[in-house]
């Protein structure tokens, strides 16, 4: 049996202190507002996972591809294992490597998602909690299903996964829609209670104002110039699966709103002299991300829109538990990002992909195509022929989203800036 | 020719005699991946069933696979989207595959896009949706895809497969699996009749002929065997499991080097042959059922367990010495899984060898010294 160290709150209380930090280094920068307010959303949340621990509160993983407002509901601290693995990159670009190196050294295979080698790494070395029990989706891919198969055999937490079928037809959600149910009976076995339906009312309520926030937010990035930052997207992505459902990811997108509102009034870009419209159509590089601060301001590049802050839903009818759990069903197994685009035929990556690119009004297409993503890897042999038919200039590059050592961030930015300033750039002018 | 070597013969190449007979009566082939996909609805539309594979194929090239596919998609699926772009495939009808691992969920993307395997003619093609976790909920989603499959057919072929279609499939399917089972229970004797490489040729041509025709070899060569033993200089006795393995060499090589292949946990073995689909249930629910219950794929969440159970179970049954856990390069699920019967097994003294592999059998001087190394440590002498 694999030995697992205790939790040790030291490296949790150095991430959250360096997140309380960003503020006061980026509040005389404007652009930088949706960074503060993320900062620290995200420091209060992790600050929550250390009180809860330490109070005895029931802590619940909850994967990336299931938001948590049902852990609310419940008043279990969720903690969502892949947000805990990659925002603190933000702040501390290395962090991942040792994990990852503990995880490889106790026999995890290299080609694992990095995400979930990390937290197999920590978990051992007890920088972070174990689950009091853990939720988990089947979407979107093998690694997370193996990543959080071996988790639970480390920690024998129990283990309730969401399994998304492949199609999109009404049996499909009919069958998601009935494993909610199970998984609130599943719930109420592990916290000895029952759910309070109006205490999950509120919290439904609350997610669905965070969400109309930053649909609006979302349709406010499609005006020309941009009026919103290109991490925007990566920040809702990261404020979805943590906090979604409580009040601080509304002020967060409230945030979001505001800053780009001002500036959309005003007719005004967060990028000064806005060249090239791009979308990031996977992920930005969480270990990098204040590099896309320096392509809006050095090369006019803004990221619209990206894979992981699309969102096609919509927010969801409280009025009875039957239609909220229908609602939560059709959002999770049909629209959660990267859920959406990875569990079934990669048609609708595809079609999600075209889709942005014309109405975000994008110039190009920049694809970090993650070491641990085969689901999407495997898809980029056909993108590029749909690309090359279309005439949509298409960058795919390999990296590591929590590890720089497998590609660095002077390689990589290199060829980021080189198709931007070679490619892209030349091919506007000669369409202009 | 003998009957073993009639049996062994199919694994050797991609288009057997039989497959030829077959077309050569109009009749229709339908290729399928995984041993989730039910033969049985295949058979009852009267259908031939083909595991797909390119052993036997004679090309070891992914050249034009590595068009569509990326260098992190694993060698099995890069190579059979290679045969497929160059037509080597030619002589399937149809293509049913599951949503597996995100690597063939890709590859039947690219056959889609591409509609490469016959170019010139339609393909009937489906993907089969199998939960990814066993309960009473995911038993009734597979017994819609099964439903679905099943009509499909019947509109694609324009053919009718009734339920006493449907039953003596199963009874057909069921006497191949007890035979096979007959089989594998001679691997339990101290000097089994069999090698690893021969159960494992005849599990592939159990895949790659009509069934009537495998049955009656099969009992023929097993009345054959079935007082036999056969003396060998065995070193350790073995059990070899993970990623896909149709290619007979590879045991071959474990075993000229003094180990003997006694069992398996392969989707080609033990996952395809061991449970019974019960006859007493309507035929569609009693496929579901089989196809959902039996000894599951790692790609099932949450039952590692009585995987790890049932692998222990044959270590004691079939005497085994060593596991080899093997693994196509980029195979996730059999990653996680090897490492966590290495975890394990380190608790229960067994001892494993992990390895990585191409799908083509090449870097054979590394596998013999790991396996040579392995049974130094192992071997009984």
């Amino acid at each position: 049996m694999l030995e697992m160290k205790p939790f040790n709150p030291k490296e949790m209380e150095g991430v959250i202190a360096a997140l309380e930090s960003i503020p006061g280094a980026l509040a005389a920068i404007p652009t930088e507002r949706p960074t503060v307010a993320a900062a620290k959303a995200f420091a209060g949340h992790f600050a929550s996972i250390l009180k809860a621990h330490e109070e005895g509160k029931q802590i619940s993983y909850n994967q990336f591809c299931f938001y948590p407002e049902l852990m609310y509901a419940f008043d279990i601290q969720p903690l969502c294992p892949e947000a805990w693995t990659i925002i603190p990159l933000v702040v501390m670009p290395d962090l991942a490597q040792k994990h990852i190196d503990v995880a490889m050294d106790a026999g995890v295979h290299s080609e694992l998602c990095s995400a979930d080698r990390a937290l197999i790494g920590e978990l051992l070395t007890g920088n972070v909690p174990a689950p009091s029990f853990i939720v988990t989706s089947s979407q979107p891919c093998d690694n997370s299903r193996m990543g959080y198969s071996m988790v639970q055999q480390m920690t024998k937490a129990p283990l309730f996964m969401v399994d998304s079928p492949y199609g999109e037809t009404e049996d499909c959600i009919a069958y998601y829609e009935n494993q909610i149910w199970r998984l609130i009976t599943f719930l109420e076995q592990q916290t000895g209670k029952k759910l309070d339906w109006d205490k999950f009312r509120e919290v439904m309520e609350e997610s669905n104002r965070a969400t109309e926030y930053i649909l609006e937010v979302n349709e406010l990035r499609k005006m020309v110039p941009c009026p919103s930052d290109g991490k925007v997207p990566t920040f809702t992505f990261f404020g979805n699966m943590t906090l979604l459902g409580h009040p601080s990811l509304t002020t967060m997108y409230k945030t979001f709103l505001d800053d780009a509102k001002e500036r959309a009034l005003q007719k005004q870009g967060v990028v000064p002299k806005e060249k090239i419209r791009a979308i990031w159509f996977y992920t930005m590089i969480s270990w990098d991300i204040m590099a896309q601060s320096r392509l809006q301001q050095e090369l006019g590049h803004i990221n619209v829109m990206d894979m992981f802050g699309y969102l096609t839903y919509r927010p969801i009818d409280t009025s009875t538990p039957d239609k909220i759990i229908r609602g939560l069903a059709e959002r999770n197994h049909l629209a959660i990002p990267m859920g959406r685009q990875g569990r079934g035929f990669t048609d609708v990556y595809f079609d999600d992909l075209f889709y942005v690119y014309e109405e975000w009004k994008a110039d190009c297409v920049v694809l970090a195509g993650h070491d641990g993503c085969k689901w999407l890897k495997a898809a980029t042999g056909m993108l590029r022929e749909m690309c090359r038919k279309k005439g949509i200039p298409l960058l795919f590059f390999d990296v590591d989203i929590l590890d720089p050592r497998v590609v660095s961030g002077e390689t990589y930015r290199a060829l980021v800036e080189d198709y931007l300033t070679a490619v892209v750039e030349p091919s506007l002018l000669e369409k202009k | 020719m003998t009957v073993l070597e009639k049996l062994l013969d199919p694994s050797g190449t991609l288009v057997n005699s039989a497959i030829e007979n077959w077309r050569r009566e109009g009749k229709k082939v339908i290729g399928y991946y995984c041993p989730y996909v039910p033969e049985e609805i295949l058979i009852a539309a009267g259908m031939l069933p083909f595991a797909m594979r390119a052993t036997g194929s004679g090309s070891t090239s992914t050249e034009l696979g590595d068009v569509y596919c990326h260098s992190g998609t694993c060698s099995y699926v890069r190579q059979i989207t290679d045969l497929s772009m160059r037509g080597s495939y030619n002589f399937l009808d149809g293509f049913v595959a599951i949503s597996c691992c995100d690597h063939f969920r890709r590859a039947f993307d690219i056959w889609r896009y591409k509609y490469v395997p016959v170019p010139s003619k339609e393909l009937f093609l489906q993907m089969i949706s199998i939960p990814y976790k066993i309960d009473s909920l995911a038993l009734g989603m597979v017994k819609n895809e099964f439903i679905n499959l099943k009509s499909n057919l019947e509109d694609y072929f324009k053919v009718k497969i009734s339920d006493d279609d449907l039953r003596a499939a199963i009874k057909l399917c069921n006497e191949t699996r007890r035979l096979l089972r007959e089989l594998y229970e001679l691997r339990k004797r101290p000097d089994p009749p069999v090698s690893g490489e021969e159960v494992l040729s005849i599990v592939i041509a159990a895949t790659a002929m009509p069934k009537e025709d495998f049955n009656r070899l099969l009992s023929e060569f097993l009345k054959e065997v079935s007082g036999m033993e056969k003396k060998r200089d065995t070193r350790a006795r073995l059990m070899v499991v993970g990623s896909i393995m149709d290619d007979p060499n590879y045991l071959k090589i474990i075993e000229e080097l003094g180990g003997l292949v006694v069992a398996d946990y392969l989707c080609n073995g033990a996952m395809y042959l061991w449970e019974q689909v019960d006859e007493s249930l309507p035929p569609l629910e009693a496929l579901a059922k089989h196809s959902l219950e039996h000894i599951s794929c790692p790609r099932m969440v949450g039952d590692y367990p009585r995987r790890w159970e049932f692998m222990k179970n044959i270590c004691k049954d079939f005497q085994v010495d060593g596991i080899i856990t093997q693994r196509l390069m980029f195979c996730d699920i059999w990653g996680a899984e090897s490492t966590m019967i290495r975890w394990d097994a380190k608790d229960e003294g067994i001892p494993v060898l992990a390895l990585e592999r191409e799908y083509n059998l090449g870097g054979t001087g590394q596998l013999r010294t790991r396996v040579q190394a392995f049974l130094e440590t192992v071997g009984r002498r």
